[in-house]
C-alpha cells in the first residue's frame, strides 16, 4: 500500500507524515511531492492507494491534479483528500465537482486523518 | 452535550458500513438511523432546556439520562441490523437450504423491519427521499407531515414545496448543489454535505389558518443502487425553531450579564465619589447629545450640531474605556465613528435614524451602569457608605452568584466562551473578600474611641502577613478582636501615671499580628498591661456562683484562666456601655471554637500583660 503526500510546505509534508506513521504505515509506504507537477511523477512511476493532497502550490494546484488524475483511466479511481484550509462552501463545491473524494480542513489533527483513513481504506 | 454527540457520532460511524450492500428496506432505516442520531439528541436536550430554563440543574441531568437512553437504545437496533445482515448474507449466498428456516429468518427480519419503521415514525426528524427529477417520494415519515404540514407531497417537486419560498438565488445554489450530490458517487457524505447552501432555512407553514415561521435544518444522504450510483437524495430535516430561540435567549442574557458583571466589577475598584461624578458627567452629556440629535435639520448639512455630539460622545468614550466600562466604550466609539464620517454630508430621515439608534444604545449602557451603580451606593438616598460596602451589598452579589452559575451551565451547551464566564465568577467570588486593611482601619477606629472613654493612652499595631479573609470568617474574627481590644483597654492596661509608677511606658500597647501557617490562618493579639489577676478572677467567680470555694482552692493556674471564658463571666462590679457584661470573653472563645472551628491560647504574664493566640484552618473558600 502507498500513500502520496503532496504539499509545497516541507513542515506540513513531515506533519502528514508523522500523523500516518502513528498508524503503523511503514515510512516507504509514503511517498512526497512538492507540487502537482511532482506528483503526477511520482504517480506515474508508483501504484498509489490514497492521496492527501494539498489545495494551494506552485505550477499546478490540487484542484487541477485531481482534474488529470480523475480524467486518466489508471488512476482515476484512487481516493483523493484535500488537506486544506479553504473551508468555504463553494470551495467545497469546486473539489467536489473536480472529483475529490473527502476534504479534511486544517489545522490538521491526527485522529481526524486517522478515521478518514480507515473510512477509505479500511483497517 | 458535546459528549453525547461524540458517541452519537462514533454510532453513526459504525452505521454506515452497512449503506453499501443491504436489502432496500433496512438500508433506508438503517440511513434514516445514522443520521438521525445526533439530531436526535440535539432535538431533545433543547426541548427540555427550553421547557425550563429556571431549574437547569435537575433538566441537564435527566436530558443526559434520556438521552443515553434513546442512543442506548437505538445502538441495540444496530446490532440487530448488523445481525439481520449477515443472515441476508447467509440467505443470498444459498448457505440456508431449510425452508423452515428460512421462513424463520424472513419472519424475524420483518419483525425488525416494522420496529425500524415505528422508529421512524416516532422520531422527531421530517425524512423523505427525491429521486433525480428532485420529486418527492412517497415513503415520507410522520414527523414530515408535522413539519410541513398535510399538503399533498406525493409526486411533486421540492421547489414547489419544501423549498417554495426560498429566493431564486439560493434555489439555484440548491438545485446545482443537488447536481453534485446525484453526480459524485465517491464524495464522502461529510464533504457533501459541507457544500449543501441550504443546511438551514426558514419554511413558513401555512396551514389551516395558522402561519409560523419555522427554522429548518437539513441534511443530505445518499442511496446508491447495485452499480454504486446515487439512486436517491435522502433529506432529514429538523425543526430548529425552539433551539434557535433558545440560543438567542442565552446570547442576550449572557450580553446583560457580562456588562452589569463588568460594570460591578469596575464599579468596586474606585471610590464611590469617583463613580459618582462619572455618572454625572455622563448623564448630562447624554442630555446634551439628546437635545443636539433632535435639532438635527434633515436634508442639510448638520457640521457644528454634529461636532457637539461628536466631542460629548467622545469624552464619553476615553472616559468609560479609563474607567474599563468596555461596552460603554466599544458602543460610544462606534457612535463617534458614524458621526465623524457624516460632518459635512447632509443628513437624511435614515441617517437621523441610525444616529438615533446609537444613542439609543448608549443610553442603554448608560441606564444599566446607572442601576448597578445606584444598587450600589445607595446614593440616591443620600445614605453614607460604610468602610465595608460589601457588607450592605451581599444580596446582591449572591444573586450574581447563583445565576452566574446557571450560565455557566448553560455554557455547556458550548455555544458561550466558558473561559470569559469562569473569569468573571472568579472575579465575583474575589468581591467576597475583604482586605485586611480595612480591618485595621476599623478596630484602629474602636481602639481610640475606647482608649478616649476609659482615659487611656493607648497604641495601636496591627501586622498581617496576608491580604484578606472571607467575608463570614472576616466578621467573626472582628467580633473577636472587638472584645479582647475592649477589655484590654478597660481592664489591662493602666492608666497613664499608674503605668509611669510602675517603670512601663506611658502608652500602652495592643498588637495584632495575622499570619499564615501551612493550612491555617493565625492571629497573635497581646497588650502590655496588668495582665490577669487571678485572684480577682477567682473571687468575682465564686460570688457569680461559677465554682464554689473548695473548687476554687484546688484550681490550678490554667483552669483558672479558662473561667474568664466562662458565659456570665465579668470581673467588674458594674457593667458598663463598653464591657462588663459577661458575655464578651465567651464569644471570643464561641466564634473561635465553633464558628471558626478553630483553637484558643491564653498566656498570662502578672504586671507584664496578656496574649492570645488564635488559630483556625483556611476553609475551602479560603484557598
Amino acid at each position: 500500500m502507498k500513500i502520496l503526500v503532496v504539499d509545497d510546505s516541507r513542515i506540513m509534508r513531515n506533519v502528514l507524515k508523522n500523523i500516518l506513521k502513528e498508524k503503523q504505515i511503514d515510512e516507504n509506504a509514503i511517498l512526497e511531492a512538492g507540487n502537482g507537477v511532482e506528483a503526477l511523477e511520482m504517480l506515474k512511476n508508483n501504484e498509489v492507494d490514497l492521496i492527501l493532497l494539498d489545495w494551494n502550490m506552485p505550477k499546478l494546484n490540487g484542484i487541477e491534479l485531481v482534474k488529470i488524475v480523475r480524467n486518466h483511466e489508471r488512476l482515476k479511481e484512487i481516493p483523493i483528500i484535500m488537506v486544506t484550509s479553504e473551508a468555504a462552501r463553494y470551495n467545497v463545491m469546486e473539489a467536489i465537482k473536480a472529483g475529490v473524494t473527502d476534504y479534511i480542513i486544517k489545522p490538521i489533527r491526527g485522529e481526524i486523518v486517522h478515521k478518514k483513513l480507515e473510512e477509505l481504506l479500511g483497517q | 452535550m458535546s459528549i453525547l454527540f461524540f458517541i452519537s457520532l462514533a454510532i453513526t460511524d459504525s452505521l454506515l458500513i452497512y449503506l453499501n450492500f443491504n436489502s432496500n428496506t433496512i438500508l433506508l432505516v438503517s440511513a434514516i438511523i445514522v443520521t438521525n442520531v445526533s439530531y436526535l439528541a440535539g432535538i431533545l436536550l433543547y426541548r427540555k432546556l427550553s421547557k425550563k430554563a429556571n431549574s437547569l440543574d435537575d433538566e441537564l441531568r435527566t436530558t443526559r439520562e434520556e438521552l443515553s437512553k434513546t442512543l442506548k437504545e437505538i445502538y441495540e437496533y444496530t446490532q440487530t441490523l448488523e445481525e439481520n445482515n449477515r443472515k441476508i448474507d447467509e440467505l443470498e449466498a444459498g448457505n440456508i437450504s431449510d425452508q423452515e428456516q428460512i421462513n424463520e429468518i424472513l419472519s424475524e427480519l420483518s419483525l425488525y423491519t416494522n420496529q425500524l419503521e415505528s422508529i421512524v415514525n416516532t422520531i422527531d426528524s421530517g425524512i423523505c427521499t427525491i429521486d433525480k427529477n428532485y420529486i418527492i417520494q412517497a415513503d415520507f415519515n410522520r414527523s414530515f407531515k408535522k413539519i410541513f404540514g398535510e399538503r399533498e407531497y406525493w409526486e411533486s417537486s421540492i421547489f414547489d414545496t419544501i423549498f417554495y419560498n426560498l429566493d431564486p438565488e439560493k434555489k439555484r445554489e440548491l438545485r446545482e448543489f443537488l447536481e453534485i450530490s446525484f453526480s459524485n458517487s465517491a464524495t464522502s457524505d461529510s464533504m457533501i454535505n459541507a457544500a449543501n447552501p441550504v443546511s438551514e432555512f426558514i419554511y413558513i407553514y401555512n396551514e389551516k389558518g395558522k402561519v409560523e415561521e419555522k427554522h429548518i435544518s437539513m441534511k443530505v444522504s445518499r442511496i446508491f443502487n447495485e452499480k454504486k450510483q446515487v439512486e436517491k437524495l435522502m433529506f432529514i430535516f429538523t425543526d430548529v425553531t425552539l433551539q434557535k430561540l433558545m440560543e438567542e435567549n442565552i446570547r442576550v442574557k449572557e450580553r446583560k450579564y457580562q456588562n452589569e458583571l463588568e460594570l460591578l466589577t469596575n464599579i468596586f475598584q474606585y471610590e464611590k465619589e469617583f463613580i459618582v461624578s462619572f455618572v454625572n458627567d455622563l448623564n448630562e452629556r447624554l442630555h446634551l447629545i439628546k437635545d443636539k440629535i433632535d435639532s438635527l435639520k434633515v436634508d442639510e448639512i448638520n457640521e457644528e450640531t454634529l461636532k457637539e455630539i461628536q466631542r460629548a460622545i467622545h469624552s464619553i468614550k476615553g472616559e468609560a474605556f479609563s474607567l474599563g466600562f468596555k461596552q460603554l466604550a466599544e458602543t460610544s466609539a462606534e457612535m463617534e465613528e458614524y458621526i465623524k464620517t457624516n460632518f459635512k454630508k447632509p443628513i437624511s430621515t435614515e441617517q437621523n435614524l441610525v444616529i438615533l439608534t446609537h444613542y439609543t444604545k448608549i443610553k442603554e449602557k448608560a441606564d444599566q451602569l446607572n442601576e448597578v451603580a445606584r444598587k450600589i451606593f445607595s446614593y440616591s438616598k443620600g445614605e453614607k457608605l460604610e468602610s465595608n460596602k460589601l457588607y450592605i451589598y451581599r444580596d446582591t452579589y449572591n444573586e450574581f452568584k447563583s445565576d452566574f452559575k446557571n450560565i455557566i451551565r448553560l455554557s455547556e451547551g458550548g455555544k458561550l466562551d466558558r473561559k470569559i464566564l469562569e473569569d468573571y465568577y472568579k472575579k465575583i467570588l474575589k468581591l467576597d473578600w475583604v482586605s485586611l486593611e480595612k480591618l485595621k482601619e476599623e478596630l484602629k477606629i474602636v481602639t481610640e474611641k475606647t482608649a478616649t472613654t476609659y482615659g487611656k493612652d493607648v497604641e495601636f499595631n496591627f501586622i498581617y502577613d496576608f491580604d484578606g479573609l472571607p467575608i463570614t470568617t472576616y466578621k467573626l474574627l472582628k467580633e473577636v478582636f472587638l472584645h479582647l481590644i475592649r477589655n484590654s483597654i478597660s481592664h489591662g492596661i493602666e492608666e497613664p501615671e499608674e503605668r509611669v509608677e510602675k517603670g512601663k511606658s506611658r502608652t500602652g500597647k495592643i498588637n495584632i499580628h495575622l499570619y499564615e501557617e501551612d493550612n491555617a490562618f493565625i492571629a497573635r493579639y497581646s497588650d502590655d498591661g496588668k495582665g490577669l489577676d487571678t485572684d480577682n478572677i477567682l473571687k468575682q467567680a465564686i460570688k457569680k456562683g461559677l465554682i464554689s470555694e473548695d473548687e476554687a482552692r484546688k484550681m490550678d493556674e490554667k483552669s483558672v484562666m479558662n473561667l474568664i471564658f466562662a458565659d456570665g463571666f465579668s470581673v467588674k462590679e458594674n457593667s458598663d456601655m463598653v464591657s462588663g457584661t459577661g458575655v464578651g470573653m465567651s464569644i471570643v472563645k464561641n466564634n473561635v471554637l465553633y464558628l471558626l472551628h478553630g483553637k484558643l491560647t491564653l498566656k498570662n504574664t502578672p504586671s507584664r500583660g496578656v496574649s492570645f493566640t488564635i488559630k483556625f484552618p483556611k476553609g475551602e473558600q479560603n484557598e
